[in-house]
């Protein structure tokens, strides 16, 4: 076998291997999408009159929706032991509404069950509890394409600063894989939400 | 080439015989055959980047019109392409360093650009860490199958990504193993490339991108035990400094050596941070004991670089006498005492504080020796940052503090004024 032989070889292989990886990610989404557990995740609304960034809530930059979470806290009388400066694992569980909840965080991966993600928590030293821990799940971006950000941005920031309107994110989770399912807003879909006209009626 | 054009003048003139031009224009003919084209392929290069860049752009604009399955579609042709065109360039163009060069690049950059796409069009949100690994790990054997020095390079910058945003999205998990994997294998590639094309403008880059990398990867291997990290820094740098000293960098201009200028500028910023007393505070107040350091990553990777540095020094000083060393070709050893001794005195620093004064010292008269006023003046610039960090202290006195700049200012103005003095009176 000659050296441009062995290349070539080597080439198909490694291209194929490039080829499997988004392959692999579309193929794993179908599969949390089939076999993973649906939960709705609240999400918190902008306020202006926080002075910190992190507690301001959700808040639409460009394209990008930046996302903060009502079911967020932890409330546990033994979380010094938890190191937090590394990764912990939240096993969840949801209310009678379908809304996620932690019941559960730990230091390593979780043997049994399917409801869990590895995320970060800190404590918020703005918290009046301060046993409370604050974590950060994975899925805190939505990504709005331009053809519908147009049509919406108005529109979705008035109802991110819109207290008595409810928005939440459906997300399927199995084994710290996830996959973002849609963003609710005032019983829409955001697929439907976008449709709807603005203000102007355009 | 204006020497080839000068042949025939120089035959006619008879200051060569024919068959001597003969000669001298086959080795040009044959030179450039063997080594490319500098200007295009750097121009490739930057073309391929333009190019990936470019295309990206055009699609985004467009981008938000499409059905998801047309974008899935245009995300994978974004790869699909490049990697045919890889193949072309294996059967075809294999002995075309340009063709290879921005092939590889540009796939490099493809499968980056669909890995993301995917994500962005399916909402997938992940760890950036995980993102860079999974890039770095399907791009990494082009540097060997394109034999792509740019593809070196772009790796080296992406596992220190991968690595940095590692320690940050995952601490305290295991990830350093494959990292440092990872990191070693574009290095025979550079040593190929130091052995076979010691001009290769892109070896020249490696030289400053290889320290670089290494000088903001190297705490990512620091997690347990933060004590260790002036340490294993003053070694790598010294490492580095000596290897800047290698016959092949001190035969080459200065823009060879960014081994040298990263171990030189090393080796001084991390004394100056050790220059300050509460330094030494936050270090104590680890465990500072060798029961509690030995069985950590931290204490071997402090150990590998240290030895790395001590084989270099014996190696450039077997032979010769051990007074000729340079005190910054030693100065990872001395830091070592000091830094021993500060587990038994309050004043370490102070030690610290001497040793960047000696070795500016040294640095002001190896300049005026050798008439160098690029040297000397490194010497009175190491001068005044030690003033700018002693400016700091909040225990030394203001008219100190001012006497300490007034002096550095005159040193400035009489040492080059009496170089240049000498040099004047050399000349004539």
């Amino acid at each position: 076998m000659n050296r441009k032989t062995l290349l070539l070889i080597v080439f198909i292989l490694v291209a194929v291997s490039q080829l499997l990886v988004p392959k692999y990610m579309i193929s794993n989404l179908a599969g949390i999408a089939r076999t993973g557990e649906e939960y709705k995740f609240k999400v918190r609304h902008q306020r202006s009159d926080f002075p910190s960034r992190e507690n301001t809530g959700s808040s639409l930059e460009g394209r990008f929706l930046f996302l903060q979470f009502v079911g967020n806290k932890y409330l546990k009388k033994d979380t010094g032991k938890i190191d937090l400066s590394r990764p912990v694992y939240a096993v969840l569980s949801s209310d009678s509404a379908g809304y996620a909840k932690v019941v559960d965080l730990i230091q390593n991966k979780p043997l049994s069950g399917s409801n869990w993600l590895k995320v970060r928590a800190y404590k918020n030293f703005r918290d009046a509890d301060t046993s409370s821990l604050t974590i950060n799940f994975p899925f805190n971006t939505y990504y709005i394409e331009d053809k519908d950000l147009k049509n919406t941005e108005d529109r979705l920031t008035g109802k991110l600063k819109d207290p008595n309107c409810l928005i939440y994110m459906k997300v399927f989770i199995r084994e710290n894989h996830f996959l973002i399912s849609d963003l609710v807003i005032d019983g829409l879909s955001f697929r439907d939400f976008v449709k709807q006209p603005d203000a102007t009626g355009k | 080439m204006s020497l080839l054009k000068d042949l025939s003048e120089l035959v006619k003139a008879n200051v060569i015989t024919s068959d001597i031009a003969q000669q001298i224009s086959d080795y040009y003919k044959n030179k450039q055959v063997k080594s490319p084209n500098r200007q295009l392929l750097i121009l490739g290069i930057i073309g391929a980047l333009l190019i990936g860049i470019g295309v990206m752009f055009i699609i985004a604009n467009q981008w938000d019109d499409l059905s998801k399955t047309t974008q899935t579609m245009i995300a994978f042709l974004l790869l699909i392409i490049p990697q045919l065109l890889g193949a072309f360039v294996i059967i075809w163009k294999e002995d075309k360093v340009v063709w290879k060069e921005c092939t590889a690049l540009l796939l490099f950059f493809a499968v980056g650009s669909s890995i993301s796409l995917i994500s962005q069009i399916y909402q997938i949100n992940g760890e950036m860490s995980s993102y860079l690994l999974t890039w770095m790990m399907l791009t990494i054997l082009l540097i060997y199958v394109f034999d792509s020095s740019a593809v070196s390079i772009a790796c080296l910058i992406g596992i220190m990504s991968y690595g940095l945003t590692h320690r940050f999205d995952s601490p305290g998990e295991p990830g350093e193993l494959i990292f440092w994997l990872l990191m070693a294998l574009p290095l025979p590639h550079y040593l190929k490339l130091f052995r076979k094309s010691p001009d290769h403008p892109l070896l020249i880059l490696h030289h400053w991108v290889i320290p670089f990398v290494l000088t903001l990867s190297l705490f990512t291997a620091f997690h347990t035990e933060k004590t260790l990290i002036p340490l294993a820094y003053v070694a790598m740098f010294g490492f580095f400094y000596l290897t800047g000293n290698l016959s092949y960098f001190r035969h080459k201009p200065m823009i060879y050596n960014g081994f040298r200028i990263f171990g030189l500028a090393g080796t001084i910023v991390t004394l100056l941070i050790m220059s300050f007393q509460p330094t030494w505070k936050a270090l104590y107040s680890s465990h500072y004991s060798l029961g509690n350091l030995i069985t950590t990553p931290d204490f071997l990777a402090s150990v590998i670089l240290f030895m790395l540095a001590s084989t270099a020094l014996y190696l450039q000083k077997k032979g010769k006498i051990m007074k000729d060393a340079k005190l910054l070709e030693i100065t990872f050893l001395v830091f070592l005492v000091i830094f021993i001794l500060g587990k038994y005195t309050q004043i370490a620093y102070v030690f610290v504080n001497l040793l960047i004064l000696a070795l500016a010292v040294l640095t002001i008269i190896d300049g005026s020796k050798r008439m160098k006023m690029s040297v000397l003046n490194s010497g009175l610039i190491i001068i005044a940052l030690l003033a700018v960090c002693r400016s700091f202290d909040s225990d030394i006195r203001f008219v100190v503090k001012g006497g300490m700049f007034v002096l550095v200012g005159i040193g400035f103005f009489v040492a080059n004024w009496l170089m240049l003095k000498k040099k004047k009176e050399n000349e004539s």
